[in-house]
């Protein structure tokens, strides 16, 4: 049996092949080829190293690494990736026992174990190997996914079957404070880049038996693991098999970030609004689990994806809850303020000046107009001028290194605005406005909410245009009609506003103590509602007595 | 018919009804009523609001019978097929009538107060693209969104009204019944027609689970508007007295620019209050039309609402710039109050005969209790 190379079953296609299936072709083509000839392992060592090799092309970072084993001298092979590997559990744990101490327990008990795979198995369980996992394989295509994803894979004699042992070991980040998030009281800890850190913040602050993971692969080429994770007896089913079906509907080539995976689930890409979560806290993570969301963990992200998402879980911090509950409502009051200012304040700001000068003080009206006198331009170009320019060096701070980043703060926000004062380009009071949106739209802890409203604001200004304040409170219309037809995963967006669920108002514009709040949110359908028993004093003294 | 998604709960009704009852004409009410019964006409408010909410619960209990059927169904089991789909055609015209007239009372109150150099057909085509926008997205999504802006427009406008400092003076309301009980007859109608509104609850008790919650609901909501409508029309009665109210054509408007600002930052309050109010009408007359698009698409078993509610917005559209001037926008309301009073008169009846028909047995889903 001859290894055939890709370029075989290309040429035997028929040229006239479409342009737009061609990237299929090549799949498929590759696919057939394996069905056809070598799906799964041959009992012929040089042979299946032959097809690894083709398969996996000549890349230097693939490791195979031929040894002979016992003495029988049976031949033998490792397969793995340079550097996603352990290289200390490779030669320690792997290769140490099998060239040396497999051998020297053959001789020693004089009984010829390495004859099939399963006495190498269970010998290698018992005595040798101390990985974590240890299982068989015959399809090369699980083996190939094994040697690419931090495993490593033994050929071993002319077995139909060969062992993947499991070693990752990757260039990885510790466990270092998030940089969004950020909290003042609070876990420092954050997610990184790899899954099995992640799982591990989880489960250390959840130990309950009832927190489960599931696995599932995503991404044809990228083969990136997502974890499922919910509270067993908390969890809102329908919401969890939803989010099971949306994930099984996932085809795609790579997942490289959470945001794939969000934006390929989410109910409706047309909305300005995040439906789905994104945190890199697990504490945030942990309390969404105990609310009865799911949390979808993405490797090499550290932003975990929670479901479903409220509007109003966009205003909540960690740190409303860690806070004495008058903090905790002060602040969260604030946001919402914050909200409505971010998105209404230039529309009115131009209803008002361009409409409806009654609206403000005759004295403010005046001041205003004398400040505008020298600006050439009318209100609607000089608050679109100075909020197209707010949005150019906020994204170009944005992109640009700390260092410099903060240069562009100084240069834009203090000289650029001074000077353009000066040069009668805007007014001041344009730069104070333009300045309070901004201050307003980072007040809401969600980046992602913070954008979309950013940009519902420019609808805004034009509607107050056209029509002053008629304008912006169509716009309000609108906006508020969009989220009562918004769902996500089965969950109205504005639940708990409404539909009316009073007992959920308790965390809502206000925090209030965790002594009244006895119950989980109820908009989320959690199938278990009690959070906590709150002790009356006189029971528990009932109790001990 | 109704998709299972289609519920309402009791809360929703009593807010739905509350909403788009106090709609765009309790800023002409006082005028209307004073015009009629003068300085009585908070009796005639107390008599018209009494039998509108009589009518509205015998509405809403007579509904109950029948849970989730719609009226289409219902009303012909009861008057036969010809008198069944004759009052459900009534209905459907009646609140596309409705329609029309809040929507040219807005527009031209919006005009008034908001835009005065803006084209009349703008205004009203950009409202109405919104209502559509909403309305074909059926009743959940119209719920929804009538308690946010119940919390965020009506709840602080009623507080306004309710906490009004002003130069009142309650002698304008003595002495009672000087002109005899003849004015408070009169003013009956306009003081009736401001609760117009409660023929909704025909429509909408279809969409509820538990329909018994209905009739609790709807008699909690029409005492509520009856309260507002009597304090708004005492309070503007006491403002400007008997003679101006009569020549001020937004009463209530003007009520509340008689309160000066508060903290002095705005100087206008009537501003923000008329731009909270816009979302109060915004709410009447998208659940009018909706009701209005419900009853004829239910009659000809249409059952996806999109297409009518397209259909029907040039209807409304053209309804409303019918009438010339403000007079004969206003005359509208008058038939309007007719037709309204019609269709309280036929509730008893229609109850008696479906009291009837429970009776030997003729209904086959009705809950009989």
């Amino acid at each position: 049996m001859e290894y055939k190379a890709k370029g075989d079953s290309k040429v035997k296609k028929p040229k006239k092949i479409e342009r737009k299936t061609h990237r299929q072709e090549i799949y498929e083509g590759n696919l057939n080829q394996e069905q056809k000839a070598d799906r799964e392992l041959w009992p012929d060592l040089t042979h299946n190293i032959a097809v690894l090799k083709g398969r996996l092309g000549g890349s230097p970072d693939i490791v195979f690494h031929e040894f002979v084993m016992g003495v029988d001298e049976i031949e033998a092979c490792l397969v793995f990736t340079d550097g996603l590997v352990e290289r200390a559990v490779v030669t320690q744990d792997i290769l140490r026992p099998l060239e040396i101490d497999v051998p020297m327990l053959e001789v020693q008990s004089e009984e010829k174990i390495l004859v099939d795979i399963d006495g190498l198995v269970t010998r290698l369980r018992q005595r040798a190997i101390q990985s974590a996992e240890i299982r068989k394989e015959k399809k090369f295509d699980v083996l190939i996914g094994a040697a690419l994803g931090g495993g490593v894979v033994l050929l071993y004699g002319d077995q139909e079957e060969a062992l993947i042992i499991s070693a990752p070991g990757w260039p990885s980040r510790g466990v270092e404070e998030p940089s969004s998030d950020t909290l003042i009281r609070g876990p420092r800890d954050g997610f990184n880049e790899t899954l099995r850190f992640n799982t591990a913040l989880l489960r250390r602050r959840i130990k309950d038996p009832g927190l489960r993971l599931e696995s599932a692969m995503l991404g044809k080429r990228s083969r990136t693991e997502i974890n499922i994770c919910y509270i067993y007896d908390i969890v809102n089913r329908d919401v969890l098999e939803e989010v099971r079906k949306r994930l099984k509907k996932i085809d795609i080539d790579a997942i490289l970030e959470s945001g794939y995976v969000e934006q390929l689930i989410e109910d409706s890409y047309l909305s300005p609004f995040p439906q789905v979560q994104t945190t890199e806290r697990p504490d945030k993570a942990a309390a969404a689990i105990l609310e009865g969301r799911v949390v979808i963990l993405i490797d090499t992200t550290p932003f975990a994806l929670i479901v479903p998402a409220t509007f109003v879980q966009f205003f909540q911090s960690p740190e409303d809850y860690y806070e004495r509950w008058l903090i905790g409502s002060l602040t969260r009051f604030i946001r919402y303020i914050a909200s409505y200012l971010a998105v209404f304040t230039p529309g009115l700001v131009v209803a008002a000046v361009a409409y409806h000068p009654g609206l403000i003080p005759t004295k403010l009206t005046l001041a205003i107009a004398a400040s505008r006198e020298g600006v050439p331009f009318p209100i609607v170009v000089e608050v679109l001028l100075m909020e197209a320019a707010f949005e150019f060096l906020r994204e170009a701070g944005a992109r640009l290194p700390q260092s410099i980043g903060q240069t562009i703060g100084i240069v834009g926000g203090l000289i650029i605005g001074d000077a353009a004062v000066r040069a009668n380009v805007t007014s001041p009071l344009m730069v104070v406005m333009v300045a309070l949106t901004a201050v307003a739209s980072f007040a809401i802890p969600s980046y992602s909410l913070g954008i979309g409203f950013r940009m519902l604001r420019f609808p805004t200004i034009f509607l107050a245009a056209t029509f002053g304040i008629y304008g912006v409170v169509l716009s309000f219309i609108l906006i508020n009609i969009h989220m009562v037809t918004l769902k996500t995963f089965g969950v109205n967006y504005l639940a708990p506003f409404t539909p009316y669920q009073f007992s959920d108002w308790k965390d809502l514009m206000f925090r209030l103590p965790w002594k009244t709040m006895v119950t989980r949110p109820v908009y989320t359908a959690p199938q278990d509602l009690v959070r906590q028993k709150v002790a009356d004093s006189e029971e528990g003294d009932n109790e001990q007595s | 018919m109704n998709s299972p998604k289609d519920i309402l709960t009791s809360r929703q009704l009593l807010v739905i009804l509350i909403s788009t009852v106090i709609g765009v004409q309790v800023f002409i009410m006082p005028r209307l009523v004073v015009e009629a019964a003068g300085r009585d006409g908070w009796l005639s408010l107390v008599l018209g609001g009494g039998w509108a909410l009589l009518a509205a619960t015998a509405a809403a209990y007579l509904a109950s019978f029948f849970p989730r059927q719609t009226p289409v169904v219902w009303f012909s089991h009861l008057l036969g097929k010809w008198g069944g789909i004759a009052l459900s055609l009534g209905f459907g015209c009646f609140f596309l009538f409705v329609a029309a007239e809040v929507l040219r009372l807005f527009t031209d109150m919006t005009q008034t107060y908001l835009l005065p150099r803006t084209p009349s057909e703008i205004i009203m085509i950009t409202f109405l693209l919104s209502i559509a926008y909403v309305v074909c997205h059926g009743i959940n999504p119209i719920a929804r969104v009538t308690l946010i802006f119940f919390l965020f427009g009506i709840i602080p406008s009623i507080i306004l009204i309710a906490v009004f400092q002003g130069k009142v003076n309650f002698g304008e309301l003595v002495p009672v019944l000087a002109g005899g009980i003849a004015p408070v007859i009169r003013g009956f109608l306009p003081a009736y027609g401001d609760f117009g509104g409660w023929g909704i609850i025909v429509f909408l008790v279809q969409f509820m689970d538990t329909p018994k919650e209905a009739v609790k609901g709807t008699a909690v909501g029409m005492a509520v508007i009856w309260l507002f409508f009597m304090a708004t029309f005492i309070i503007t009665l006491a403002a400007f007295g008997p003679i101006e109210t009569q020549y001020l054509l937004y009463p209530v408007v003007d009520l509340i620019r008689e309160m000066e600002g508060v903290g002095g930052f705005i100087e206008k309050l009537d501003l923000i209050f008329l731009s909270a109010w816009i979302l109060s009408v915004f709410v009447t007359l998208a659940v009018c039309y909706y009701v209005a698009v419900l009853a004829i698409s239910q009659l000809a078993g249409i059952k996806n609402i999109a297409v009518p509610v397209y259909v029907g917005l040039p209807l409304v559209y053209l309804l409303a710039l019918l009438p010339q001037g403000y007079k004969a926008a206003e005359g509208l309301v008058g038939y309007l109050n007719y037709t309204s009073f019609i269709f309280s008169l036929s509730v008893p009846l229609l109850v008696f005969l479906a009291r009837r028909k429970i009776k030997q047995g003729g209904v086959s889903d009705g809950e009989q209790t």
